[in-house]
């Protein structure tokens, strides 16, 4: 048995007022919501602001209101900082999320196989690429993955959006994609095709829903 | 329609000339063989998307592409293993709900033609059946309509190597002459058919003999000058007809 995420979110939220089966917009945080500056990219500055109206517009285009950001979060693992402190950051950047009238949560994987801290070094699910955080985030809220969709930057992303079930995958051009820790060869997600578009950024999503309308994708 | 690029595989056969630079990436012109078959591919309005195969130097294939000037109508396919032709068309037929174009990465193929030929599959492939074709003019339509049981055939020409087989094998086992074409295309119905993929293996060990049995497979047409680039040997050959014939091989 894998242990699932951990965090301040990985229980069933009862604030949850979301209807059965509804879609969700998946995110990665590195490198998508924000520049990803190696291991500890959320402990930096981010431009809350500019990062909450680049949501809104992506929930307006999209019509849909539920964001959930996945994140492979390191930090702790490393050494770079607290569990506590990993969680008030969280916590900052949900709230202000919130505030723009999105549904908004962040899940993270805080365990690496290579951790430092032997509390960390846990071989689990939740870390993508394997599907855990999303599965535990669509059985949490009653999301309907396979018309929901996934923005990330890394093959990994897409892997762990596509093992999930979710079919609208769209990963940010950049030189790092295809990094990735690879399943070995007789892991049962070796067998699947992950399926994906490139876009240049979020916003470059959010014009072309604007122009040509989100069925089309 | 849609259309698969096969751009997996490993080019071990190749490796002593080209390295590790993966097949679909080498230059003819100014232009590698998978910017070549894009270029035609993509301004055709009957395919809806175009899905890229890819798995071993899968950065280097996209790098090229300007994936978001093609936004959304191509999609890359990604494998973390390359397990053959075969498993990744059966991927392909789970995302694909429209007739699926199966082409492979490594062909050298005669400018104009690649295009034109998707345009007419997208028109005649779903109610007639299209037959491969290329070199010498060795079989009259009539031979080739008995033998494989297709309703349209055109002009016909056929390498040696493919003399021999219809010689050998008059009603059997047609599905293996085509794989050579390198191009391949599943009627929409393939599906559900398509139970099982053949991981270890590739498409002509695989699936391919029982998809023509099942006439879901069809061979494609094929009349311009071709050239699969999977050896030292072959891929001489296309440079040659590269060099030879510029204006046979010109993009517009």
């Amino acid at each position: 048995m894998y242990p699932r995420a951990v965090g301040k979110n990985t229980e069933k939220s009862s604030s949850s007022s979301l209807t059965n089966y509804e879609p969700a917009i998946f995110v990665d945080v590195d490198g998508t919501l924000w520049p990803d500056k190696g291991p500890g990219s959320i402990l930096h500055d981010i431009d809350l602001a500019a990062l909450s109206i680049q949501i809104s517009n992506l929930c307006n285009a999209i019509s849909i209101y539920s964001v959930f950001a996945v994140s492979n979060q390191t930090c702790v693992a490393r050494g770079l900082c607290t569990l506590d402190e990993l969680k008030e950051r969280v916590g900052e950047i949900e709230e202000y999320i919130r505030k723009s009238g999105v549904k908004f949560d962040f899940r993270y994987c805080i365990h690496h196989p290579e951790a430092s801290d032997i509390n960390y070094r846990i071989e689990c699910s939740c870390r993508k690429p394997a599907p855990g955080l999303i599965q535990d985030i669509s059985r949490d809220f009653s999301i309907n993955l396979e018309s929901s969709l996934f923005i990330g930057d890394r093959i990994t992303d897409a892997q762990s959006a596509s093992y999930a079930g979710i079919k609208r995958i769209f990963l940010i051009d950049n030189e790092k994609m295809f990094e990735s820790n690879v399943f070995p060869i007789n892991h049962e997600y070796a067998y699947t095709s992950v399926p994906f578009r490139v876009i240049s950024s979020i916003a470059f999503l959010v014009n072309y829903i604007r122009h040509y309308g989100v069925q089309l994708l | 329609m849609n259309v698969l690029i096969l751009c997996a595989g490993r080019g071990t056969r190749l490796q002593s000339v080209i390295g590790n630079q993966p097949k679909p990436t080498i230059k003819f012109g100014e232009s590698n063989l998978l910017q070549r078959l894009l270029r035609e591919l993509l301004p055709v309005d009957s395919i809806s998307e175009i899905y890229i195969n890819v798995s071993t130097g899968a950065k280097q294939i996209v790098k090229d592409l300007q994936l978001t000037h093609s936004f959304p109508k191509l999609c890359i396919l990604y494998e973390s293993v390359p397990w053959g032709p075969s498993f990744t068309v059966y991927e392909a037929l789970k995302f694909s709900h429209q007739g699926l174009l199966v082409i492979h990465g490594d062909l050298l193929l005669e400018s104009g033609t690649l295009g034109k030929f998707a345009t007419e599959l997208a028109i005649y492939g779903e109610e007639k059946s299209i037959i491969a074709v290329h070199e010498r003019p060795r079989f009259n339509a009539s031979q080739i309509v008995r033998v494989n049981n297709f309703s349209l055939v055109e002009e016909i020409i056929w390498r040696k190597k493919s003399v021999s087989f219809f010689e050998r094998n008059k009603d059997a086992e047609h599905g293996s002459v085509f794989v050579d074409s390198g191009i391949y295309f599943f009627t929409p119905s393939s599906r559900e058919v398509l139970k099982a993929p053949a991981f270890d293996s590739g498409i002509s060990e695989g699936l391919l003999p029982q998809l023509f049995d099942e006439k879901l497979l069809k061979a494609v047409l094929w009349k311009g000058l071709r050239f699969a680039i999977d050896t030292g040997e072959k891929l001489e050959i296309a440079k040659n007809a590269f060099r030879n014939y510029p204006d046979k091989f010109r993009i517009p």
